[in-house]
């Protein structure tokens, strides 16, 4: 890592003006003013600025002193330094003669910050993409599992109530059945009723038909057999309907 | 009224209370110390120079007579046509001259240059700066600030003041406090560092528009693109799809539209829009004795 690089000479003035001694703020922008031979002197603007930027990098660090930041050079700081001795001795020894020096100074501190800006603000740019992109590939991840969640309630509820019809189904089908099961039996033990009835009747037509031909048969016998024939008609008749005769 | 015209003037001034410079080529480089006005001028190529007080009114001429000092006025409009004034005298594309000025702080400053390149620092009475082609670099600049280019790069660092920069296919860059920025631009990025959240007003036909402002911003923010990519790092109460970028940060939100807190608008077609947030604890000077 370097941290000073592509900066300007100002930036590494600085750094060696906080290593002669630790400064506040001021006393920097007047030791500044006193190399640009009290032809300009920096506002706060343009210095503190430069100052925040090398204590992010780690190169000085503050303490406030009576509510003033006097800053000064930390270890990596010192190591920069030793570094780039022989740019800070060409910064030193490269005194400012005139205004026009000045402005070369200036201009060269200018754009290598602008140019440091812009490849900073271009990264910020890109991180906030990388966010927007993650917060939206987490929102849509989020719906698509509510999605899937609720699709995987509703498929269950479906699945439940199918089953219920179903099972209210087979219990209507199997009630049905066993009422027709029961109608058929019923039914069944009718005809056998009736069967077992018709051939009792048919022995019974039978037996007094066979009875009538053995005997002559008057008028008197005919009319007290059919008299008994209804009496015993009107008494099955009864019977069937499961009224009592008297 | 006094008046020097040469190869070379050197000259002290003791009243000055305005400053004009309209060179063609070279460089103009204009710095600010207490004490009299200290002009240093130089033709390196073409016709003498001539330097002229006035009242207090200071102004250096280097340009060929042929061209009207408000022949690029209209670059702020896009107007591109006075531009191509180079092709009309060769003498003239060739005149060039090196104006180093040094006046007290308190003055104001108007700078117009082709080619040249500019230096400003130190002014705190306001700056308009004028160039086609020309490069722009300016620090510890107060009052009104006012840029207009055509293709070239313009540089402002620790600004304080209203801002307007208008260019054609030049880069601005402008970091400081700023009260209030106006901007257009056609292809050329515009790209703004600020300690403080001023009314903003930008536009662009291709060109990017990166804004960085205090991460305790409070404002009205309205982006709009045809095509751009628009995106920011604060979070944002109102509308956010791929044309617009609208809704209130910080304590505006719920605050009525137009309110106590400023509005930043910005226009692009098919420029990129993003405004950022700054992360880092404030660097001003606020907390520092000065």
């Amino acid at each position: 890592m370097s941290p000073v690089f592509g900066h300007g000479a100002l930036r590494l003035y600085l750094l060696h003006l906080l290593d002669e001694q630790p400064r506040h703020g001021y006393d920097v922008i007047r030791a500044v003013e006193d190399r640009f031979m009290g032809m300009y002197t920096p506002s706060a603007g343009t210095i503190y600025p430069r100052l925040a930027a090398l204590e992010e990098d780690g190169l000085v660090e503050h303490d406030v002193v009576d509510g003033r930041k006097v800053y000064r050079v930390t270890d990596a700081g010192r190591e920069e330094l030793a570094r780039r001795r022989e740019e800070i001795d060409a910064v030193v020894a490269d005194a400012v003669q005139s205004a026009r020096d000045l402005a070369r100074e200036i201009r060269d501190e200018v754009r290598a910050s602008v140019r440091d800006l812009r490849r900073e603000l271009r990264d910020a740019v890109k991180d906030v993409r990388r966010e927007e992109r993650r917060a939206t590939r987490e929102v849509n991840g989020s719906v698509r599992d509510a999605a899937r969640d609720a699709t995987r309630d509703v498929t269950r509820e479906v699945e439940r109530a199918g089953r219920e019809v179903t099972r209210s189904a087979r219990d209507v089908r199997e009630t049905l059945e066993a009422e027709w099961a029961d109608q058929r039996e019923t039914s069944r033990e009718l005809r056998d009723v009736l069967r077992s009835l018709r051939s009792d009747l048919e022995a019974f037509v039978t037996d007094v038909l066979a009875a009538a031909r053995r005997h002559r048969l008057d008028a008197d016998r005919v009319r007290v057999v059919r008299e008994a024939l209804l009496d015993a008609r009107e008494t099955v008749i009864e019977a069937l309907d499961g009224r009592r005769t008297g | 009224m006094a008046r020097w015209e040469g190869e070379e003037v050197k000259v002290e001034l003791p009243r000055v209370v305005e400053a004009h410079v309209r060179i063609v080529g070279g460089e103009v480089a204009i710095t600010a110390a207490p004490g009299p006005a200290k002009v240093d001028a130089k033709v390196v190529h073409g016709e003498p120079l001539e330097v002229e007080v006035d009242g207090g009114v200071l102004t250096i001429v280097h340009e060929p007579e042929r061209w009207s000092v408000g022949a690029i006025s209209g670059v702020g409009t896009f107007k591109i046509g006075p531009i191509t004034l180079g092709g009309g005298s060769s003498k003239a594309t060739r005149n060039e001259a090196v104006v180093v000025l040094t006046v007290p702080p308190d003055t104001p400053v108007t700078v117009r240059t082709v080619s040249g390149e500019v230096v400003l620092a130190g002014l705190r009475a306001g700056v308009s700066l004028t160039t086609v082609s020309g490069r722009i670099t300016a620090t510890d600049i107060a009052g009104d600030v006012a840029l207009r280019s055509v293709s070239g790069v313009i540089e402002a660092e620790a600004v304080d003041g209203p801002v307007s920069a208008n260019v054609v296919s030049g880069e601005v860059t402008v970091t400081g406090r700023v009260p209030r920025l106006t901007g257009h631009s056609v292809s050329g990025d515009l790209t703004f560092d600020l300690d403080t959240v001023p009314e903003v007003s930008l536009s662009t036909i291709s060109g990017d528009v990166l804004l960085r402002l205090p991460a305790g911003a409070s404002l009205h923010l309205d982006l709009v693109t045809m095509s751009g990519m628009l995106d920011t790092a604060f979070p944002v109460d109102g509308r956010h799809d791929k044309r617009r970028l609208s809704g209130d940060v910080g304590e505006a939100r719920g605050a009525a539209t137009g309110g106590a807190w400023p509005s930043v608008n910005v226009r692009t077609m098919s420029g990129d829009v993003a405004v950022l947030r700054e992360e880092r604890a404030s660097v001003g000077a606020a907390g520092d004795d000065r």
